[in-house]
């Protein structure tokens, strides 16, 4: 198991992987080793929080210092697909730069459309979560004066 | 004293983890096991992530381990609460007292959480 978990820690970052691994993997074997003395069910137990854990600290140490780039990609991935999702729609309404090409608004289906729609709504969510994130949960807080 | 933005539950217990004394990782995954009598268990990724933020803040420090430790624990690193981090720790327990107190003169609370 604790082989297992050292490969797993190879997925974080180097940096943080240098720092902290060998601290990390010690604590996985003592935690482990406690857990399974205390039988079966608490060794389960430990695995799946260990796994939880893993998931969720790397993530975070992936997207620590650069969530504001990753906001940014998503906000500019959301413009596109909205762009394209409309894209038809502008030759409707008459607001199509260059000469009139009324062609494609037959091209797309209602339920093309109702697709783009959705998954231009993803980084639209992506984007609300993120910033719902740095606002509720900063990590430090900081002094106020 | 400076105020301070509420703290995460991880930062509030790794810094009152410290405050008893320097402490590894793992002996401070389980002095916060303790303090919350199991409801809250760390996991290594979390407490990692929060001491090295901690430490790029200045609120806790790497220390030598002291002599009297096992071979194994020799290593580990060692962590020390700095003085900003126990500014800190004192400002979200003021911060928190004050919270209960007005939670507690309010007539909507239950009378039996007031005590």
């Amino acid at each position: 198991m604790r082989h297992a978990y050292d490969t797993l820690l190879r997925l974080y970052p180097d940096a943080f992987r240098r720092r902290y691994g060998v601290e990390m993997s010690l604590d996985f074997a003592d935690g482990w080793h406690e857990a399974r003395a205390n039988g079966p069910a608490a060794a389960l137990a430990f695995a799946t929080r260990a796994a939880g854990d893993l998931a969720v600290s790397l993530v975070r140490e992936w997207t620590r210092g650069s969530r504001l780039a990753i906001g940014a990609g998503a906000a500019a991935v959301t413009m596109l697909l909205w762009g394209v999702a409309l894209r038809p729609w502008a030759w409707k309404w008459d607001i199509q730069p260059g000469p009139r090409n009324p062609g494609p608004v037959a091209d797309v289906t209602a339920g093309q459309l109702l697709a783009l729609l959705a998954a231009a709504m993803i980084p639209v969510i992506l984007v609300l979560l993120f910033a719902t994130r740095m606002v509720k949960r900063r990590e430090l807080p900081r002094r106020r004066p | 004293m400076p105020a301070y933005q509420p703290l995460t539950p991880a930062v509030f217990h790794v810094l009152l983890a410290l405050a008893d004394g320097d402490k590894h990782g793992y002996a401070i995954m389980k002095s916060v096991e303790e303090h919350t009598a199991g409801t809250l268990k760390m996991g290594a990724g979390t407490l990692y992530g929060t001491l090295q933020r901690l430490t790029d803040a200045g609120w806790v420090l790497e220390v030598t381990p002291p002599q009297a430790v096992s071979a194994r624990d020799e290593r580990r690193r060692f962590y020390r609460l700095t003085s900003d981090g126990r500014q800190a720790l004192g400002g979200e327990v003021r911060r928190l007292e004050d919270l209960v107190r007005i939670a507690r003169r309010s007539r909507g609370v239950p009378k039996a959480a007031r005590h």
